[in-house]
């Protein structure tokens, strides 16, 4: 919901040259972008998810205290971090090349991976979805804090999600310094 | 004149709003020699390239206050030009001081101090209607409601626009989504604005609308313009200065009065016939253009004054009617675009 719209935008705005008009607002341009993509359409799955969340958590009968809630709305907002980090890479790499669909879908692709628990992946899938490409932070870490089986081994995957935003936005704003618009 | 600067953004009157020394932008441009899929896989695994100055070491200064024309052959560095002032790119090299600010590295801060209006990409929203669009920049601008609201009834009263500004801007007339696009440019009082080509595809009273506008916003508010154009006729009712850009540098800058003066040693004399004239009685005159009741003739001062010049097509041409004028700023223009 938050940032959905943000790759068919940001794409029709590189190609067409409309980016322009970001750098002359008051405001920094991939703020603009990524506000851009609010998607109102998606509450559905929202309130969906959220449904299924609470139905399941019933069901089960699971009992949480405030720190478990802390600590799954560290790992959703960890989750976030990282998807705008992406997202951020993907702007940028579009203010270089225009137009790239292909690189959607290969982000799509990797998000995808946070929607299946760690215990099905190898060992070496497993490390990796949970430092190197912390996808597990998202959906799989928050689900296991609900399920009483909070671990340590999450705080490493967040750190990563906090330093990879932070590589998007330098990666970001050095590439701006290079935007060369088009023509007219 | 040194400018006055008593904080960022303020500037005493008839001061320098705009500095540009040694200004350069160059930029790598993938070069290709064939067309075809051959040369487009070949692209893939040895790209050429070629370097493009698109705006090559140039300086001018602007007055708080002007309408200055920057004007120039397709392709010359106008837009680059402008989109460097604006803050959109960075400088290859060279330095410009606009209000005080570098724009490229101030850009948050400096853009609140400008307007942009970019004739061929629109700043409203499609599917909103223009009041919408109007309320976003008073967000985004953070203009006060005081301010916001007395500018909307001054604007709907200037431009006409009260019955269309709830309107989606998919059903307006290019016409009158420029209209809204100018106030989109002026909403916030920006004390200077970038025109770039502002009356493209607009009709005769779209731009004399468009014109005076420009003018009541100059006068009223002491707004400084910059304004592209390809239309001569916005520069001969707007500007009081030209800035001329072909190849990436300057070719004429000065008054518009200079450039009505370029060939101050030529005088274009326009006759009109009582009866119809052939071309051979017209060749020693050396017609510019003809047709069997009219023509025109260029007069060089250097080696005939104008009124023996005028005596000798009286003597011998059926004249019923004279007129006797500078060379037109159009040819002045394409000497200068044709010749530097």
């Amino acid at each position: 919901m938050l940032f959905g719209n943000v790759f068919a935008n940001v794409s029709t705005m590189s190609w067409r040259g409309d980016f322009d008009r970001l750098l002359i607002l008051p405001h920094r341009p991939i703020k603009l972008l990524l506000s851009s993509g609010f998607d109102l359409g998606s509450i559905g799955i929202l309130l969906t998810g959220l449904c299924l969340t609470a139905g399941a958590g019933i069901e089960l009968k699971l009992t949480v205290n405030a720190l478990d809630v802390l600590l799954v709305l560290a790992g959703i907002f960890c989750g976030l971090l990282l998807f705008m980090a992406f997202l951020i890479f993907y702007c940028t790499l579009l203010i270089m090349v225009t137009k790239n669909n292909r690189v959607e879908e290969i982000i799509n692709a990797l998000f995808s991976f946070s929607g299946y628990p760690m215990e099905i992946f190898p060992r070496v899938m497993s490390v990796v979805l949970s430092t190197v490409l912390p996808f597990m932070v998202i959906a799989y870490f928050p689900s296991q804090v609900l399920l009483g089986r909070a671990a340590v081994s999450a705080v490493p995957g967040m750190l990563v999600c906090i330093l990879l935003f932070g590589l998007s936005l330098w990666v970001w704003n050095l590439k701006l310094k290079q935007y060369t618009s088009v023509g007219g | 004149m040194n400018a006055i600067t008593m904080q960022k953004g303020v500037t005493a009157q008839k001061t320098d709003i705009i500095q540009v020394k040694n200004l350069c932008r160059t930029f790598k441009v993938p070069k290709r020699s064939d067309s075809g899929l051959l040369s487009s896989i070949k692209a893939l695994f040895h790209r050429e390239y070629v370097t493009v100055n698109a705006v090559n070491d140039i300086s001018f200064t602007v007055k708080k206050g002007e309408i200055r024309g920057l004007i120039g052959p397709n392709g010359a560095g106008k837009s680059t030009t402008i989109k460097i002032m604006s803050g959109i790119l960075y400088p290859s090299s060279g330095e410009v001081d606009v209000m005080g600010y570098k724009p490229w590295l101030e850009r948050e801060e400096y853009v609140k101090h400008i307007g942009v209006l970019f004739g061929q990409r629109s700043q409203l929203e499609w599917d909103l209607p223009p009041i919408d669009s109007f309320y976003l920049r008073k967000k985004l601008y953070d203009i006060p409601d005081e301010v916001y609201k007395r500018n909307i009834e001054y604007f709907k009263e200037l431009l006409d626009i009260a019955e269309i500004i709830n309107k989606p801007v998919r059903q307006l007339s290019l016409g009158e989504r420029m209209k809204c696009e100018f106030v989109c440019s002026v909403l916030h009082e920006p004390p200077l604005v970038f025109l770039d080509e502002p009356t493209i595809g607009l009709d005769v009273v779209s731009k004399e609308t468009v014109r005076g506008f420009i003018s009541a916003i100059n006068k009223e508010k002491n707004t400084t313009f910059i304004l592209t154009t390809h239309d001569l006729s916005d520069i001969e009712n707007l500007c009081e200065n030209i800035t001329v850009i072909n190849n990436g540098t300057i070719v004429f800058d000065d008054g518009l009065a200079g450039l009505q003066e370029y060939f101050p040693k030529r005088k274009v004399v326009k006759v009109q016939f009582e009866t119809p004239v052939d071309y051979h009685a017209l060749e020693p005159f050396h017609p510019t253009s003809y047709n069997r009741m009219k023509a025109e003739f260029e007069v060089d001062l250097s080696e005939c004054d104008v009124k023996t010049a005028v005596n000798r097509m009286f003597e011998c041409l059926p004249v019923a009617d004279i007129n006797i004028e500078s060379v037109s700023i159009e040819e002045v223009i394409r000497h200068i675009y044709t010749e530097q």
